[in-house]
């Protein structure tokens, strides 16, 4: 049985690692990586995962670009969003195409709580 | 008997009655006319009695009326004078033409005042009028021409007949040429025999000399003896026919050359005299001269040094001393150095004398007691004072002649030693005007930061430098005289900045630039007053702050950056130990207690970093802040259960109390608030123990406290409680834990609600922080309180 899939987009290797972690131990996802914008937007566009936590400051293409990127791409299946943020400053634009924003750091047992709560049917 | 008559016209003058030429003296109307004349007025005897004198004669000779009465006249008048004079009476008294004398008259200061002398046909009753006048007097009027007319007044007169071979002689003639027989002729063989009897060939010579038509005008010695041998001056006159009367005489041998020669013969001893001393006197007045102008030079000289001084010194003094060394010493300590330094030929005793000269204070002539041949050695000094204190010694020294009286010159050198002070002082008060002058222009012109001076009145630039027209790109003709409202960006600013002289305190404001560009400055503003403490302008001190302010906005984003980049290991961090523990089941003690250790650490890295970010965004004005009406007490019993785990650090609890207390705030951060003040409470709070949060309502204002029963805060820390990365015990002994920014944070946050907090720690123990915000009176905000309590409940 395979569960739902979560695309990572996070430039940080360890965060993908423990978002990864996260999601596998904890609540059987299948999750997908990608190391910046570029690649997340292939891999949304690809692979159509289910939900994508999405990191807000990347270089080259931060996470908003990735996600005004993903909706001109695929404008009629953007997958839920939920936005993964080190800081807390007040998000400009994009703010109605995304979820809910999860702070870093995060409890592992409250960020699949929140994934659980968006893919609930 | 003459003298009985003038004994009675004594005393009828003193008794001032009947008629005569006394009543004039005796107080009748024109008494005082003749009184205060200027010129001498004496009613007198033939004797040479004075019976009566104005006060012109005191003023010209300094004796009283007695005293001049106590003498005869004759007595007082110049042995030389006495002869004519008397002549010269005798013949008023005779009643024949007045004829004026020249005569000198004993002064009371003793010396001898010329008069010019005359008297008048005497009265009835045998008194002569006498009229003089001081010949000084009238030589200070027209001194060439009387001068003239003096000469002539004392002259004798002499006449020759070459026809008839006889001489005549005016008594003043006779007088000077020493023969008998005054005012009568003699044969001219009479008057050579006198002459030779005399001894005075020289005259006879003269005189014939004169007989045989060469023209004269022969000095000849008057005979006395010694080194002031007197002087006749014998002057040979054409024939004016008119001297004497007379037939005509003609010498029946020849037509050719006078007949008669005539001439004055003139004793000129005292003329010489006058001359001689005229002379000194001229001579020592050039010297005078020539040193008041040397000590001008002196004293404005553009002196730099006490060695320039010297020099200038030199020029103008050396010749008057004659005295080859000399030159300025400079006070050292308690000795003296000369200056400029140089080899010394100053004897030991002569170097004693010239120490002793700053020792004394005072003007040191000193000579050696015995010479060597013909001279000996001599020193002049005097003190040099500049501002009241001995700097040096002006010294001249060497070896003078013993006829040279170098005593005199000793005035010089104090005089010069005067204006080298002088020169000293004035150079030393430029230099000081000149540094402070120099101090300030430079502190005004090259100080980084720009200042204008502005009038008080009418606001217009007075003054500005070049910082400031660099820094707004102005040319500082551009801006002198404006009014200074076009420095500002905002009137607003302009306007405020009218009542800022006196509060000191920079503002934060932009100035417009001459491109029309912003330019952000801090600006300090000084009244600067007069002597009466009136304000006249106000100096406005710009320092451009561009710079502090882009430095501040990269502060900013490398904190927000650091933030982010510490946030990001800390998420992989303490997410692998929450999934630890987690997954991994039971663990066993000891690692579970390594696993809760390393969560508990990483949990405190990641609320400083928290902590650094909101002090840093509340410093800037950034921290957004959502307010809406909420309830105090509703946030304190919220905040007391999300931290309850805080009180079971210390086995304790948190009790709150107090009624509704409705404020406008962010939530989240009075919540941090809260948050901040039960944990340094829980921190500090003895083991099971109670920390009381109340809440009430005072003046306008919800009040909230949160009091622990703990030690209180050290005496020395209190002043430093609110201040950030600050804990009262040192990080060593520090048992608690915490970033020391959370009381910082506290105290902001409650500002930025316009609210404050304090601390108090009271003697019965513990500490207590107090916080206040505005209460909420508006009515929307208790409908929008309201509107989100029913949202609540439904």
């Amino acid at each position: 049985m395979t569960g739902p899939r979560v695309l990572i987009i996070d430039d940080d290797e360890d965060v993908r690692a423990i978002v990864r972690l996260s999601l596998v131990q904890l609540g059987k996802f299948q999750v997908l990586e990608a190391k910046d914008g570029h690649e997340g937007v292939r891999r949304c566009v690809e692979d159509r995962p289910d939900l994508v936590l999405l990191d807000l400051m990347m270089p080259d293409m931060d996470g908003l670009d990735c996600l005004d990127e993903i909706h001109a791409r695929i404008p009629d299946a953007v997958p839920p969003v939920l936005l993964l943020s080190a800081r807390a400053p007040p998000i400009e634009r994009n703010l109605d195409r995304i979820h809910s924003v999860v702070r870093k750091p995060f409890d592992p047992v409250k960020l699949v709580e929140v994934v659980r709560e968006v893919l609930k049917p | 008997m003459v003298t009985t008559g003038v004994e009675t016209r004594e005393v009828r003058t003193a008794r001032g009655g009947g008629g005569g030429p006394l009543n004039v003296a005796a107080g009748s109307a024109w008494a005082g006319a003749l009184e205060a004349a200027l010129d001498l007025l004496a009613v007198a005897t033939q004797d040479g009695r004075l019976h009566w004198i104005n006060a012109a004669w005191t003023q010209t000779l300094g004796w009283t009326l007695d005293e001049l009465r106590s003498r005869s006249y004759f007595d007082r008048l110049h042995p030389s004078d006495r002869a004519r004079t008397r002549h010269a009476l005798a013949e008023h008294a005779a009643g024949r033409a007045a004829s004026t004398v020249v005569h000198r008259v004993e002064s009371k200061a003793g010396t001898w005042v010329p008069l010019v002398w005359t008297s008048r046909a005497p009265s009835s009753d045998g008194f002569l009028f006498w009229t003089a006048s001081p010949l000084q007097a009238s030589k200070a009027l027209a001194s060439p021409f009387v001068e003239l007319a003096e000469q002539v007044l004392l002259a004798g007169h002499w006449q020759i007949d070459t026809w008839r071979r006889t001489i005549r002689l005016t008594p003043t003639a006779s007088q000077i040429l020493g023969v008998t027989g005054p005012d009568q002729e003699m044969p001219l063989e009479t008057m050579w025999s006198q002459l030779r009897a005399a001894q005075r060939p020289d005259l006879e010579a003269v005189l014939r000399d004169a007989m045989d038509g060469a023209a004269l005008d022969a000095l000849v010695t008057n005979g006395r003896e010694g080194a002031d041998k007197g002087l006749i001056r014998i002057v040979g006159l054409p024939d004016d026919g008119g001297a004497f009367e007379g037939p005509e005489l003609r010498d029946p041998e020849s037509d050719a050359g006078p007949r008669t020669v005539s001439g004055l013969v003139l004793d000129v001893t005292a003329e010489r005299e006058r001359e001689r001393a005229r002379g000194a006197r001229e001579a020592e007045a050039r010297v005078a001269a020539d040193r008041r102008a040397a000590l001008l030079r002196l004293s404005e000289t553009d002196a730099k040094s006490f060695s320039s001084l010297y020099e200038a010194y030199s020029r103008a003094g050396c010749d008057y001393t004659g005295l080859e060394a000399g030159g300025v010493y400079v006070r050292v300590g308690s000795g003296l150095q000369a200056s400029p330094p140089r080899n010394e030929t100053m004897s030991v005793r002569m170097r004693q004398q010239l120490e002793r000269t700053l020792v004394d204070g005072s003007p040191t002539f000193w000579t050696s007691p015995v010479g060597d041949g013909e001279v000996r050695q001599v020193l002049l000094a005097a003190p040099i004072r500049a501002q009241f204190t001995l700097r040096g010694v002006l010294a001249f020294f060497g070896e003078a002649p013993f006829a040279h009286q170098p005593a005199s010159d000793l005035e010089f050198v104090v005089l010069a030693a005067t204006a080298l002070g002088r020169a000293i002082e004035t150079l030393e008060a430029s230099r000081r005007t000149s540094y402070q002058r120099s101090l300030f222009e430079g502190l005004f012109r090259q100080t980084p930061d720009g200042i204008f001076l502005e009038d008080v009145r009418q606001r217009r630039v007075l003054m500005v430098n070049e910082s400031l027209c660099r820094m707004l790109g102005y040319a500082r003709d551009e801006m002198v005289g404006r009014k200074t409202g076009f420095l500002y960006c905002r009137e607003q600013d302009f306007v405020t900045l009218s009542g800022a002289a006196r509060r000191p305190a920079p503002l934060e404001l932009s100035l417009r630039t001459r491109e029309g560009a912003e330019l952000p400055v801090e600006l300090v503003s000084t009244e600067i007053n007069d002597d009466r403490g009136q304000p006249i302008a106000v100096m406005r001190h710009v320092r451009d702050i561009t710079q502090r302010q882009a430095m501040e906005t990269i502060k900013q984003e490398f904190i927000a950056v650091a933030s982010h980049e510490l946030r990001t290991p800390l998420t992989a961090t303490l997410g692998s130990l929450s999934l630890l523990k987690e997954i991994s089941g039971d663990l066993p003690d000891d690692l579970a207690e390594l696993v809760d250790l390393a969560c508990r650490s990483g949990e405190r890295l990641r609320l400083l970093v928290d902590d650094i970010l909101d002090i840093q965004r509340l410093e800037g004005g950034r921290l957004p802040m959502t307010r809406v009406g909420l309830d105090l007490r509703e946030v304190a019993d919220e905040a007391v259960r999300l931290n309850a785990s805080m009180a079971r650090h210390f086995e304790g609890e948190f009790v709150v109390s107090g009624p509704s207390c409705h404020v406008s705030a962010d939530p989240r951060r009075i919540q941090q608030v809260l948050t901040n003040l039960l944990s340094n409470a829980s921190k500090h709070a003895p083991l099971r123990s109670r920390v009381r949060v109340e809440v009430w309502v005072e003046s306008g204002y919800a009040c909230c406290a949160v009091a622990d029963q703990g030690p209180g805060i050290p005496e020395s820390f209190r002043g430093r409680v609110f201040d950030k990365f600050t804990q009262a015990e040192a990080s060593s002994v520090r048992k608690t834990s915490g970033s020391g920014l959370g009381l910082a944070i506290t105290k902001a946050l409650v500002e930025e609600h316009g609210g404050d907090i304090e601390f108090e720690c009271p003697s019965t123990g513990g500490t207590t922080f107090t916080f206040r915000l505005p209460l909420v009176v508006e009515p929307r905000l208790h409908e929008s309180l309201t509107s989100k309590q029913q949202e609540g409940a439904a």
